[in-house]
């Protein structure tokens, strides 16, 4: 099955469907768990009882159970909170590029976005989707939680051509003045852009209250880079060429790539943002199901330290 | 300013651009790539750039430097030279060129001095004035230049090759004179290519009677430093003890040779070649040393060859000569008139020719019609039987008998012949009947025998000689009476000779060619005839072998060319040479060699010239400009060359 294309796409959404119960919950918690801490209150649906332990809020006691039982038990609830999430695609030039019969940076973005956005709405939250192109954020399609808006996401992820040079950091604050609340954004980019500007975008959207997930996309090509001899190469951005003996150029082209990725975890640390780097030569479902796992880990964490 | 001996090849400058162009193409050709990291790509290449845009310049001008040096390597260029000769307007040039054996000497850059010179006069001849012919000449012949274009010259010049003879430089610069004389143009002048070794003006040119002097420019390579070591003789000759004397000499010419390692090998008869010996000789300057040694030699046609560790000249550093070692026949010479005092036998000269060890060594008896029987004869390859009156029944049989089988026989006759028996029973042996005897009063001389010269020998009494059909007569008189007659009895050949074979009817034995003579009839009689071994010739000689028919010349190298009808050939090739007829027997054999003067690299001195060039040439090269061509410079640069090219080797390794 070629990676890219709808085929894939949808094999793709059913292996996140597919996942064990644990893993699905954990998806869950990847999004909403970050967020329960900061925002209380919403509907709970009772999932279990467990014996109390100390630090267990005694509000949760289920009194009559724990007569029936003749032991104290705490009621534990599946948290149901209806979340908005915004789905941010960047549509620039770089985007497109592809390798022999690897999906581009472009396909791949859209493929995880929309996994990731089947999930959201399967448990209820409002999702949109905006394209990032050049400075500003268009093409948007308006929040809503039906499960039938899914299909009206996947067409607005479909339907992007990528072209032109993209300012993420403009783009993005044009992202955080049209969300009225705190929202999950996921923003799907190379990150080819002037980190600064970026850094300092992410962190004004953090500093409003939205939580940031970044999926950074790259192809196969520029993280191994595979070429040898002399070579000439366009920046599909600004068509600007260069030649080089790729053979020679190899290793330094390693180290700055290395401090180029440095750079951008850097980027998103400090905005608090998560990033998840994805090659289109691998398959994004075990590298999204670790990520999901670490995520919910760390929002275990989180709440037992609450 | 150099000056350059193939200019045409200064038009591959132009390839110095292929490297540059071929960047520019390469650079085209190669696929554009859209790559959206490309800022990394270039950050990562002004991280390597210094090292690497200095190893690119680096490169293309190192292949630049490659095709430049070897554009102007090819171009030969020559520094400090005189490129041109002094002339207003077009000159008529006559080239004679000396390619004679001493102007292959070699220089320490191996090349001759025939090439020197060569490359001088193409520089010369490069700088002549619009409209100027040249025509040319070589002392040891080939093809003639006629009156060509100079640019047709140098390509003449090119093709000329040294050669093995003498040079002999005064009468072919006789004749340039004369043909300068006769030039197309008014300003015309000799140029003369030559090492002006000595011995190449033993005869000056003439001219004197010619008035103004022809003007000769002077193309003189610079003389060869060191030693000329050479082999200056190597005889070979039968010992009477049936080995074969080798006689060879070394010679040094231009100073001290040291020691001189020497190489002999001997072939004969079926034996291959065997080296024999080996040593060495000391010769003192300009003088000679020789060693003789006798080695033990199949009999037969053979030949030696002497080598020397080679030197500078190395045509001279060998030599062969050719050898006949006869097996000795066994004799039995009858005398049919014996005397008390050995001076008045029939048989005293003939012991004397024949005796071992003095003459011809023959293993020769000497007995009386009396004992001559089946005993005597044993082993015997020919039998003389010298003025016998008559044979008995049984003798004749006996003979007869074995000279069918195979015996030579020769029968002198005599005052004590009986000439009934002789036309009686001997007939059946006899090649001829024996008829009147004729002495006039006058002595008759006979012809020539073969090579041997007989015209002092006299001859005062014969018996004059009928030959029968089937017989040949093998000596004359000059009246064209036949003196003796050969024929052929069975297997064995029998000769009559009509007079005596001691003095008393002529004085063939008292000649000095009375040797060859007896040695030439033995030969015939026991069917061994002799190779003809001649003196060594030098390569160029016209030797005059008196043979004709069908026979063919054999060169050293094998090759077979048929023998003109006169017999002469020139000799062209070094090492051995043999006369063959069509059933392959070997009748001639000599050695071609070099002609000893070569080997002398001695110059003339500037005093010496204008007496060897005679008064009709006068030299107008300047004095001291004796390389008018200056330092060649070629080698240099292909040393460069080679190094410029590992250099880029190495860079354009690391490089990568």
């Amino acid at each position: 099955m070629k990676p890219g294309t709808e085929e894939h796409r949808v094999a793709l959404h059913q292996e996140l469907s597919a996942l064990p119960l644990s893993a699905r919950r954990l998806a869950a918690g990847l999004l909403s768990g970050l967020h329960r801490s900061v925002q209380r209150g919403g509907s709970a649906e009772f999932a279990e009882h467990v014996e109390y332990a100390a630090g267990d809020d005694p509000r949760n006691l289920d009194w009559r159970a724990s007569a029936r039982r003749d032991r104290l038990l705490i009621r534990r609830f599946e948290e149901t909170t209806h979340r908005r999430a915004q789905l941010l695609l960047d549509a620039s030039a770089s985007m497109a590029f592809q390798r022999r019969d690897r999906p581009s940076k472009l396909d791949l973005a859209r493929t995880v976005l929309g996994a990731l956005a089947t999930l959201l709405l399967r448990q209820g939250d409002a999702v949109g989707v905006s394209v990032l192109r050049r400075d500003e954020a268009s093409d948007h399609v308006p929040s809503k939680s039906r499960g039938a808006h899914l299909a009206a996401l996947l067409a607005r992820l479909d339907k992007v051509t990528p072209r032109g040079k993209t300012d993420l950091g403009r783009a993005l604050d044009t992202v955080g003045a049209r969300l009225p609340r705190r929202s999950l954004i996921l923003l799907a980019s190379d990150l080819i852009d002037d980190g600064d500007r970026l850094g300092a975008a992410l962190r004004r959207l953090h500093a409003r209250g939205h939580d940031l997930v970044v999926v950074q996309v790259l192809e196969e090509d520029e993280l191994r880079f595979p070429f040898v001899g002399s070579r000439r190469f366009r920046d599909p951005e600004t068509g600007e060429v260069v030649t080089s003996d790729a053979t020679a150029v190899a290793e330094h082209y390693r180290e700055e790539l290395q401090r180029f990725l440095t750079d951008c975890d850097a980027t998103c640390a400090t905005a608090r943002a998560e990033r998840v780097l994805l090659s289109t030569g691998e398959d994004p479902g075990p590298a999204l199901v670790s990520w999901l796992a670490q995520r919910q880990a760390l929002a275990r964490r989180l709440v037992a330290a609450a | 300013m150099p000056t350059f001996l193939a200019p045409a090849f200064l038009f591959g400058l132009l390839a110095v651009a292929v490297p540059v162009i071929l960047h520019l193409l390469f650079r085209r050709r190669v696929p554009v790539l859209d790559f959206p990291l490309m800022h990394l790509i270039e950050r990562a290449e002004r991280s390597r750039q210094p090292r690497r845009r200095l190893n690119r310049v680096l490169l293309l001008l190192l292949r630049m430097a490659i095709l430049t040096l070897l554009a102007l390597a090819l171009a030969r260029p020559l520094f400090g030279g005189r490129a041109t000769l002094t002339a207003s307007g077009p000159v008529a040039l006559r080239l004679v060129v000396d390619d004679s054996l001493s102007m292959g000497a070699k220089d320490e850059d191996a090349r001759t001095r025939l090439e020197v010179a060569s490359e001088e006069a193409s520089l010369l001849l490069s700088g002549l004035p619009p409209g100027s012919r040249v025509s040319g000449v070589s002392t040891g012949g080939g093809q003639e230049l006629p009156w060509s274009s100079p640019e047709e010259a140098v390509e003449w010049l090119a093709q000329r090759e040294v050669g093995l003879t003498r040079a002999l430089l005064g009468p072919v610069l006789s004749d340039a004179r004369r043909d300068v004389l006769e030039a197309p143009l008014p300003d015309a002048r000799v140029v003369l290519l030559s090492d002006l070794a000595r011995h190449g003006f033993e005869e000056a040119a003439s001219g004197a009677d010619a008035g103004e002097p022809v003007p000769l420019e002077l193309v003189q390579p610079p003389p060869v430093s060191g030693v000329n070591r050479s082999v200056s003789g190597l005889d070979a000759e039968p010992l009477p003890d049936g080995r074969l004397g080798v006689t060879l000499r070394v010679s040094a010419w231009g100073g001290e040779a040291g020691e001189v390692p020497w190489t002999l090998t001997v072939a004969g008869g079926d034996e291959p070649p065997r080296v024999v010996a080996r040593s060495s000789l000391s010769p003192g300057a300009g003088a000679s040393k020789q060693r003789r040694l006798p080695v033990a030699v199949e009999p037969g046609h053979g030949w030696s060859e002497l080598v020397l560790e080679e030197d500078f000249l190395p045509a001279d550093d060998r030599r062969h000569v050719t050898h006949h070692l006869r097996a000795r026949p066994r004799l039995l010479v009858v005398d049919g008139d014996p005397q008390n005092l050995s001076f008045g036998a029939e048989t005293f000269y003939l012991e004397r020719a024949l005796a071992p060890g003095v003459a011809l060594g023959y293993e020769a008896d000497f007995i009386t019609v009396a004992e001559l029987d089946e005993d005597s004869l044993a082993g015997r390859d020919a039998v003389l039987l010298c003025n016998l009156p008559e044979l008995g029944q049984d003798r004749l049989r006996l003979l007869q008998d074995r000279v069918e089988q195979g015996l030579g026989l020769l029968v002198s006759l005599g005052d004590r012949v009986v000439q009934a028996a002789y036309n009686g029973g001997l007939a059946s042996l006899l090649p001829a009947t024996v008829s009147v005897l004729q002495e006039p009063p006058a002595p008759a001389v006979p012809r020539p025998y073969g090579r041997v010269d007989l015209s002092r020998a006299k001859v005062h009494r014969w018996h004059q000689l009928l030959p029968d059909d089937d017989a040949q007569v093998t000596l004359r008189l000059f009246d064209g009476q036949p003196l003796m007659v050969e024929g052929r009895v069975g297997q064995g050949r029998v000769a009559l000779l009509g007079t005596t074979l001691d003095r008393d009817w002529n004085d063939l034995p008292i000649s000095p060619q009375f040797l060859g003579l007896l040695d030439g009839w033995i030969s015939r009689l026991v069917d061994a005839t002799d190779v003809e071994v001649l003196d060594p010739a030098p390569v160029g000689t016209r030797l005059e072998l008196g043979l004709g028919g069908d026979r063919w010349l054999v060169g050293p190298d094998d090759q077979r060319s048929k023998l003109p009808e006169d017999g002469a050939v020139v000799v062209e090739q070094l090492g051995r040479h043999r006369v063959m007829d069509a059933d392959g027997r070997v009748s001639v054999s000599f050695a071609g060699i070099t002609d000893p003067a070569e080997s002398d690299l001695a110059r003339l001195s500037s005093a010496e010239l204008p007496g060897a060039l005679g008064p009709g040439l006068a030299v107008v090269t300047p004095e001291g400009d004796e390389s008018r061509g200056g330092r060649p410079t070629w080698p240099l640069l292909l040393a460069s060359l080679v190094l410029v090219a590992a250099l880029e080797s190495y860079i354009a390794r690391r490089a990568a």
